[in-house]
C-alpha cells in the first residue's frame, strides 16, 4: 500500500492504540502504515525554474512589484527584484503570479461511486478513492483552470463521510491525507423532527468518540501508573533476591525434613489495565473532537445549524468548519466569535433552493465576510468538473460584494490555513512548495488567462500547449 | 461616486411617465457591437436611446453613473416561470402555437434574472416537440411582450423523438417536418421561416444532428440559428457556410460547458454569431455571465462575449433593430455596472428596462 503524507506523527495515545487496534483486527483495510510521516515533494530530477512577473501577489491583500521566483526540487528558494534565471533554467514570464487555487470542498480526483456511496464511516479514508486515471480529463481541465489543489471527501449519501484528504490536481497525490473528518446534516425532504434527530445522533457520536479518547487517555495513564509499580515491584524482588532464596531454601530443607510439601506462595499480580475496545470509527471521529484534524460539517438549513452550533459547544477542542451555510448569516456573530470559517459554494443553481427567500444567494460570501466570518470558497462537491469553475465562483462572490482579497484568500490562504497547509502552500514565500500560478492579470479577473500552473515545482499546464 | 449616483437616481424609481428624458453619464459606455465610447452621455426620452454622445445634452437631467453602462444582456433561452406551459405534450407539431401565453409577467423569479443584467430573453417551446410554435420576445422586468412570433423553435434532437409515438427516428422526423413546411399555408409561421421573413432556433445537440439540421435549413432556406452544438468547433466550416448562428447552452453538464469553451472561441475566430441561454431555473441567475466568463478565461475577447450577450444575441433573434446596442432608437435597456460588464467581479449598481428604472442594488439592500 502507498504511503501517503499526512500531519506529522506525534505519538498521540490514539493514533498507538489505533496501530494496535489494527494489528489485532489482522487486514483491516484501514492503513495505518500510511500515517507515516512524509511531506516532502517529489524530489524532481527537473531542471530549475524560474518565474518572473511584475505582480507577486505573496498572500491576499500584499504583493511585490518586479519579481523573480527560483523553484527548484519542489520548492520557492529563492525570490527577489534582482534574482536573475540560472542557466539552464527554464523560465516563464506573466503579469502576475500567485498561490495556487486551493478548492476547499471538491470531489475532484476522487472515483465518482464513492464520491456518492452512503457505505462509509467516520474511519472510510478519500485516499483509498483516489481515481487518477479515471479522471485524468477531469484533472488535466482543472490545471488549465488554476485549481491545482483540492480538499476532496467521499460518501455523500452517508451522514459522517471519514477522512477526506487534500491531493494535487496533478496525477490526483495526496498533499496531507487526513485533513478532515467530514459529516453532513443536510438530507434534503425529511420532516423537523427526523432533522434535529440528525444533529442529536451527530452529537452523540461525537459525544461517544470523546469519551473514547478519555477513556484511551485514561487508559494511557493507568498503564503507565501500572508499568512503573511492575518497575518497582521487580527491582524489590531482584534486591531481595539473596535473602528471599535463602529462606525459601530452608523452607525447602525443613519440609524436606519433615517429608510435607511446599506451597509455593503465588505471586499476585496487580491487574493490568485494560485498553477499551478498539473501534477505529470513534478513534477517527475522536481525532476530529480533539482539534487533530478540522471536523467539516455540510449544513444548509437554519434548524440544523442552530442545533449544531447548540450541541458543539461543549467541544471547545474541535474545529469546526460549515460547509454551505445558506443560512449562515442568521449565526454570523456566533461563527465569528467561535472562529468557525464557512465554505460558501456560490451555487449558480437552485435559485431559493433549500431555504427559499431567505437565501442570499451570491452575496452570502460578502455578507458574512463583512460580519467577520471567515469564508472559504468551494465548488461544493457536486461533481468532479465543478471545481474548474473556482475562479468563476470566486469571481463571482466578488461581483456581488466581497471584498477582493477576501475572495482571493478564500481559494487560497484560507483553505491552505484551515486544513493546517499553510506552512508548506496558499501562499508565495521562499521554502514553501512552488504551487503556483503564472497570469496574464489579476487572479479572479475574467478577462485573465491562466499562462502556466505549477504542481509542486512542475510545470503542468501552459496556455497554448 | 456611487452615493452621488443613487441620489440622482431615486427620484425615477417612483417615475413612470415615458417622457420623461434623461441622460446618464458613465466613464464607458459599450454600445454592445464592441465598440466602446469614453465617457459619454447617454440620452433616453420615451424609454428609447436618443443619443449617445461625448457632449453634455441640454435641457436634460444627467444622472451621473460609477462605472461601465452596457446594453441589457439577451437570453436566448429562458422559460423561468412558464412551467409546463411552453411545451404541448400530446403533440409533436403546433407550429403555430404562441409561446407568448407561456410568459408569466408575475413569476417571482424573474427578479433575480433582471438584478444580474438580463432585460431580454426568448421564451421558446420545448425541446421534446419538433415544431413546438413560435418563440416570444419578452422584457421581465417590464412583464411586457416585446414580439410576438418572433422565432420559430424546431426541435431536431434525440429529446424530440419519441419511444412509441411516431416519429421514433430521425429519418421520420426529418420527413414528418419536411412535410409540414412543404404543406405550410401562405403567412403561416412555417412558411414565413420558409421565406426567410422569421428566424428558426434548430434545437440540434450531437454533431451529427447539428449537420442534419444544416442540411435541413439550407434545403428549405432557413435563417436563425442552431441551439445546443457544444462541438461546434469540429463544424466551423459547415456552419459558417450556412449562414446560420448558434445558441449555446448553459448546461448544467459542465463536461459539455468545456466543449462549449472550445466552440465559442472556434466560432469566434471564424466570425460566426453565436449567443448563450440563460436556463436560470436550472443554473440560476448568473448561469449565462458564468459561461461567458469561462469562455473569456479560456481566451475569448471581452468584447466578443459582450456581443454574443447583447448585438449578436439580438441579431440571431432578429431584433437587432430594437434590441442589443445602445444607439439612437434603441430600446433603453441599460444596465450600470461597477466594471467591465462581462467581468465576474463587476457588481452591477442598476437596470433600466425600457428607460425606467427598474433595479438598483443600493435599493435591494445589497452590501456595499
Amino acid at each position: 500500500m502507498r504511503s501517503y503524507p499526512s500531519r506529522s506523527d506525534r505519538r498521540s495515545p490514539l493514533r498507538k492504540l489505533r496501530t494496535l487496534g489494527i494489528a489485532l483486527t489482522a487486514g483491516a483495510a484501514l492503513s495505518a502504515a500510511s500515517l507515516a510521516a512524509q511531506d516532502e515533494p517529489d524530489p524532481a530530477a527537473s531542471p530549475d525554474l524560474f518565474l518572473r512577473a511584475n505582480k507577486v501577489i505573496v498572500s491576499p491583500g500584499k504583493s511585490l512589484d518586479n519579481m523573480g521566483l527560483l523553484v527548484r526540487d519542489g520548492r520557492i528558494v529563492a525570490m527577489g527584484k534582482d534574482l536573475a534565471a540560472p542557466e539552464g533554467a527554464q523560465t516563464i514570464e506573466g503579469e502576475v503570479i500567485c498561490a495556487a487555487f486551493i478548492d476547499p470542498w471538491s470531489v475532484a480526483g476522487v472515483d465518482a461511486s464513492s464520491a456518492r456511496s452512503d457505505r462509509v464511516d467516520t474511519a472510510s479514508r478519500a485516499t483509498d478513492a483516489l481515481d487518477p486515471y479515471g479522471q485524468d480529463e477531469v484533472l488535466d481541465d482543472l490545471l488549465a483552470s488554476g485549481v491545482l489543489m483540492m480538499r476532496v471527501e467521499i460518501g455523500s449519501a452517508a451522514s459522517v463521510s471519514g477522512v477526506g484528504a487534500v491531493i494535487r490536481a496533478d496525477g490526483a497525490t495526496p498533499v496531507l491525507a487526513d485533513a478532515a473528518i467530514s459529516a453532513r446534516l443536510n438530507t434534503p425532504g425529511l420532516d423537523p423532527v427526523s432533522r434535529v434527530g440528525q444533529v442529536d445522533r451527530l452529537a452523540s457520536a461525537l459525544g461517544g468518540a470523546k469519551k473514547y479518547a478519555d477513556d484511551t487517555a485514561a487508559f494511557e495513564s493507568n498503564l503507565k501508573t501500572w508499568e512503573e509499580e511492575i518497575a518497582k515491584k521487580e527491582t524489590e524482588l531482584t534486591e531481595d533476591f539473596k535473602k528471599a532464596k535463602k529462606a525459601r531454601d530452608k523452607k525447602v530443607k525443613e519440609a524436606k525434613e519433615d517429608g510435607e510439601e511446599v506451597k509455593e506462595k503465588k505471586y499476585k499480580e496487580d491487574k493490568r489495565p485494560r485498553p477499551p475496545k478498539f473501534d477505529a470509527k470513534k478513534a477517527s471521529l475522536a481525532r476530529a473532537v480533539g482539534g487533530e484534524v478540522p471536523m467539516v460539517i455540510h449544513v444548509e438549513q437554519a434548524l440544523e445549524l442552530r442545533e449544531l452550533l447548540r450541541v458543539t459547544r461543549p467541544f471547545t477542542r474541535m474545529r469546526m468548519v460549515i460547509a454551505g451555510g445558506r443560512c449562515a448569516l442568521l449565526f454570523a456573530d456566533e461563527l465569528a466569535e467561535r472562529g468557525i470559517p464557512v465554505i460558501v459554494t456560490p451555487a449558480p443553481s437552485s435559485p431559493g433552493g433549500d431555504v427559499g427567500e431567505m437565501d442570499p444567494g451570491f452575496a452570502l460570501a460578502g455578507e458574512l465576510s463583512a460580519r467577520g466570518v471567515e469564508v472559504l470558497i468551494g465548488s461544493g462537491a457536486t461533481s468532479a468538473s465543478a471545481s474548474r469553475d473556482l475562479p468563476l465562483l470566486a469571481a463571482a462572490a466578488v461581483g456581488h460584494g466581497l471584498d477582493e482579497d477576501a475572495a482571493f484568500h478564500a481559494i487560497t490562504a484560507g483553505p491552505a490555513r484551515v486544513f493546517d497547509l499553510q506552512s508548506k502552500v496558499g501562499s508565495v514565500r521562499r521554502g514553501l512548495h512552488a504551487d503556483l500560478l503564472v497570469l496574464s492579470g489579476d487572479p479572479l479577473s475574467s478577462s485573465t488567462r491562466v499562462l502556466a500552473s505549477i504542481s509542486g515545482g512542475k510545470v503542468v499546464h501552459q496556455a497554448g500547449n | 461616486m456611487l452615493i452621488s449616483c443613487l441620489i440622482a437616481a431615486a427620484p425615477l424609481l417612483g417615475a413612470t411617465a415615458a417622457d420623461d428624458a434623461f441622460a446618464l453619464r458613465a466613464s464607458h459606455v459599450h454600445v454592445g457591437d464592441g465598440q466602446v465610447v469614453l465617457d459619454a452621455f447617454v440620452v433616453v426620452e420615451d424609454g428609447v436611446v436618443k443619443s449617445v454622445s461625448n457632449n453634455a445634452p441640454r435641457g436634460v437631467r444627467v444622472v451621473e453613473v460609477d462605472g461601465h453602462i452596457a446594453p441589457g444582456f439577451i437570453s436566448l433561452r429562458e422559460t423561468l416561470g412558464a412551467g409546463s406551459e411552453n411545451s404541448e405534450r400530446t403533440r409533436k407539431s403546433t407550429p403555430t402555437a404562441d409561446l407568448s401565453f407561456a410568459f408569466d409577467p408575475t413569476s417571482p423569479s424573474w427578479k433575480g434574472l433582471v438584478a444580474e443584467g438580463v432585460t431580454t430573453v426568448l421564451l421558446p417551446a420545448g425541446s421534446s416537440q419538433i415544431a413546438g410554435g413560435q418563440a416570444a420576445i419578452v422584457s421581465p422586468a417590464a412583464g411586457e411582450v416585446l414580439k410576438r412570433n418572433a422565432v420559430v423553435t424546431l426541435g431536431l434532437s434525440r429529446s424530440a423523438l419519441g419511444s412509441s409515438t411516431a416519429p421514433t427516428s430521425f429519418a421520420g422526423l426529418y420527413a414528418h417536418l419536411g412535410e409540414q413546411f412543404d404543406t405550410a399555408p401562405e403567412g403561416s409561421p412555417l412558411a414565413d421561416a420558409k421565406a426567410g421573413k422569421v428566424p428558426v432556433m434548430m434545437r440540434a445537440v450531437t454533431r451529427s444532428e447539428v449537420s442534419r439540421a444544416l442540411d435541413f435549413a439550407a434545403a428549405h432556406g432557413l435563417k436563425g440559428a442552431v441551439l445546443g452544438a457544444p462541438e461546434a468547433d469540429d463544424l466551423v466550416d459547415e456552419i459558417k457556410a450556412s449562414g446560420l448562428g448558434v445558441v449555446f447552452e448553459s448546461k448544467a453538464a459542465p463536461a459539455s460547458s468545456k466543449d462549449v469553451v472550445k466552440s465559442a472561441l472556434a466560432l469566434s475566430k471564424a466570425e460566426v454569431p453565436f449567443a448563450f441561454t440563460s436556463d436560470a431555473g436550472s443554473q440560476g441567475p448568473l448561469g449565462m455571465r458564468m459561461q461567458a466568463a469561462a469562455c473569456m478565461r479560456a481566451g475569448l475577447e471581452a468584447g466578443a462575449a459582450l456581443r454574443a450577450m447583447t448585438a449578436d444575441a439580438a441579431r440571431i433573434a432578429g431584433v437587432d433593430a430594437t434590441h442589443g446596442t445602445i444607439a439612437t432608437g434603441r430600446a433603453a435597456d441599460l444596465v450600470v455596472w461597477s466594471g467591465p460588464p462581462t467581468d465576474l467581479t463587476s457588481r452591477v449598481h442598476s437596470v433600466y428596462a425600457g428607460g425606467h428604472l427598474v433595479h438598483s442594488a443600493h435599493a435591494h439592500g445589497a452590501h456595499q
